[in-house]
């Protein structure tokens, strides 16, 4: 009896290290949802590859990323992982992505990626260490039935923007004209506004934040006239509890008809219609441009890396390449709200309408809409962005000096970049 | 070493390695973190001496957090200690329906600090709360309070979500103490002609004088450690105003990477609390408290 028993372990053990694979795959922008038709996605792709199972690592949003680099600190079991854009530079610092570039370039669907999709996964040193799977870039969201009941037209500048917004601004009624966000990570709102006051953003990688005269742009006269138009959208246009707003907040704000102007990313597309429950009741309009017609906008991304320490990269990359490929990401990026990485999915007429129309605008303009990255690779970078949080909130506060905050970003920067001029 | 002796330490020796294991190793492991360049950017490990330390005292919001670790702690503790001992007070003579009650009044403690941050973010809202409908309604005020986002209030309106969760446990407690004051020493006082109050002063206080050290000094420490609220409700803003140290360090970790200076703030704490803890049972045990 024990002698089969034995036995049937050792048989079990066996069949373990010779039969399935099993790919442990950690996800970081966790959503109950967006967690279930990944599963499904990853059932098909079991389907269609015998022999190797997928393990997905499901951690709350709150405290993903911190428990993904722990994991990957420690060495644990992961072969795929979600590469987000900010974290890049961390996992490759670390050693801790696999260089891709061998794989890519046996592979078709590179030549199908859209550019801006090309120039981020090889942005680190030339070499490709993620596919990206989607791309997040901000555009202006409009209460259709709030502006045609004022009269007011769809702002092509951010002049107009803060003028229309006055126009609708009446606290006494509990209405405001724009959902400002002075919460967790504002820059990414603020910097929009202000730098279309710059005219000469270097859009090159690796010089974000930088003039083409290679100086910071925070205190250039430009950089210190869109900080004015900031506050003076805070002061003369937002509520007055926005200083603190997430982006729950916002689209609370927006959908409840207090905040009729709106700066957001296309994820947030599928929310407002659900809640708005009626699709003619808003639009979503290019960036607003700032005084020399052009606008500076980021884009987020993030995408599928693979552990350098895996054991099964080949399998690894099938996954990737599986779910890369045009067909897959276009359901992805559906359900995800995000922008596809294709150039097929761009002529599918989901995109080409509606309202993704703005920001497909805003990808095929390059005078108009200039795309940089901020320099998130950076070490200092989230020291940064909690300084500059922090200032903003003092400057609203009255508690700061408006051309102070801009020299000490400046000289952030200066340091950062090593700059002595 | 005796027969008896060895066969004790044997005994003791599985717990103390559990509990080395479970709260001194960590404890250690974040002090040595407090002394070396622990960045997620760069994972040198190196040890820094000092810098940690500087770097959190030079950053201007840990000055700022310092006062309000100060303010958040002895505010909220003082408000508990006194509304939960009313509380006890009152839930002490038995009452129709006191059961229930008292199941009632505990209630805020069986809930988890950050759910109760969340509840009263959600009442406090600048624009949409619960509360400030009622200061209008009421006429005490004339426009909307921007609670959460207004340095004047934001810490206070904390302070209060943290009283209302903190009450209870006072009220256990000392309920607890009050039900085993021996009801002959009332009949006593009574005898000798005592007042209310002065059987209170004389009779009550020193009977339960020991809990009330002990769960003051626990709740102190609780207090100061009790970041579930703050991060819930303001995340330490607007602009840092309402950080108390715990939610500094988490702050450290968690927008700017830095496990470093998170730890040294984590250092901060504990020595804050250690010197605390001392002088506090020193005070009380040469008064003869215990």
């Amino acid at each position: 009896m024990r002698r089969l028993f034995v036995i049937a372990c050792l048989v079990l053990v066996v069949a373990s290290i010779f039969g399935a694979i099993t790919l442990t795959m950690v996800e970081t922008i966790t959503s109950p949802a967006r967690t279930e038709l990944l599963r499904q996605l990853l059932n098909e792709f079991e389907a269609t590859h015998p022999g190797i199972k997928v393990e997905l690592i499901s951690p709350p949003y709150e405290s993903s990323d911190q428990k993904l680099i722990m994991m990957l600190n420690t060495k644990q079991k992961v072969d795929v992982f979600e590469v987000r854009d900010n974290f890049l530079a961390i996992h490759v610092n670390n050693k801790n992505l696999l260089d891709l570039t061998e794989f890519v370039k046996n592979w078709d669907g590179w030549n199908d990626l859209i550019d801006l999709a090309k120039t981020v996964a090889s942005k680190v040193e030339g070499k490709v260490y993620y596919i990206p799977y989607g791309f997040f870039i901000k555009a202006l969201f409009y209460r259709k039935d709030i502006l045609e009941k004022n009269n007011i037209p769809v702002p092509q500048t951010m002049q107009e923007l803060y003028e229309y917004a006055k126009k609708l601004t009446n606290p006494a009624e509990g209405k405001y004209g724009f959902a400002f966000r002075g919460g967790p990570s504002e820059h990414s709102f603020s910097e929009i506004v202000i730098m279309s006051y710059v005219p000469n953003i270097d859009p090159r990688p690796n010089r974000g934040y930088l003039t083409t005269d290679g100086v910071p742009y925070h205190d250039t006269p430009g950089g210190i006239e869109g900080l004015k138009m900031w506050v003076k959208l805070y002061h003369d246009c937002s509520p007055k509890d926005s200083l603190n707003w997430g982006w729950a907040e916002q689209v609370n704000g927006f959908v409840s008809g207090m905040t009729p102007f709106l700066i957001q990313d296309p994820d947030t597309v599928p929310i407002v219609e659900r809640r708005l429950g009626d699709p003619n009741l808003y639009g979503v309009a290019p960036m607003p441009v700032g005084p020399y017609g052009k606008v500076y906008l980021d884009y987020g991304n993030a995408g599928w890396g693979i552990a350098s320490y895996s054991k099964y990269k080949n399998e690894a990359w099938e996954l990737i390449k599986f779910l890369s490929s045009p067909e897959v990401n276009a359901r992805f990026s559906k359900f995800n709200g995000s922008l596809p990485i294709s150039k097929s999915a761009f002529s599918d007429p989901y995109y080409a309408t509606g309202p993704y129309r703005a920001w497909y605008e805003e990808l095929t303009n390059p005078d108009k809409y200039v795309f940089y990255e901020r320099p998130v690779h950076m070490p200092g970078f989230p020291a940064y962005a909690e300084k500059h949080k922090n200032d903003i909130q003092n400057i609203l506060l009255g508690k700061k000096d408006l051309y102070q905050a801009a020299k000490e970003w400046a000289d952030f920067w200066k340091k950062e970049y090593g700059i002595t001029k | 070493m005796s027969k008896d002796r060895r066969f004790i330490f044997f005994m003791i020796l599985p717990t103390v390695l559990f509990i080395s294991l479970v709260i001194f190793l960590p404890a250690i492991r974040s002090i040595i973190m407090a002394f070396q360049d622990y960045n997620m950017y760069f994972l040198t490990k190196k040890f820094i001496g000092f810098k940690n330390f500087s770097d959190a005292f030079s950053d201007p919001v840990f000055a700022q957090a310092m006062k309000n670790t100060l303010i958040w702690t002895l505010l909220s503790l003082t408000l508990q200690f006194v509304l939960g001992f009313s509380l006890a007070l009152l839930l002490r003579k038995p009452f129709r329906g006191r059961g229930v009650y008292t199941a009632l009044v505990f209630y805020p403690w069986a809930v988890s600090g950050f759910v109760i941050g969340l509840q009263w973010r959600w009442m406090f809202h600048g624009s949409a709360g619960v509360i400030n409908d009622l200061l209008l309604k009421l006429g005490l005020i004339q426009e909307r309070i921007a609670f959460l986002s207004d340095p004047d209030y934001a810490l206070y309106a904390a302070i209060v979500a943290n009283v209302w969760y903190g009450v209870p446990f006072f009220a256990i407690m000392l309920l607890a103490a009050l039900q085993s004051v021996p009801q002959e020493l009332y009949e006593a006082a009574k005898i000798d002609g005592a007042s209310a109050f002065a059987q209170f002063v004389n009779v009550t206080i020193p009977y339960v004088r020991p809990v009330i050290i002990n769960t003051t000094l626990i709740r102190f420490i609780w207090i100061v450690n009790f970041p579930d609220i703050i991060f819930s409700m303001t995340n330490g803003g607007p602009a840092g105003s309402s950080h108390i140290l715990s939610t500094l360090s988490i702050a450290k970790v968690y927008n700017e990477y830095n496990y470093g200076v998170a730890s040294a703030i984590g250092v901060i704490i504990m020595l804050i609390l250690a010197t605390y803890a001392y002088v506090y049972l020193k005070i009380n045990r040469s008064e003869g408290g215990f």
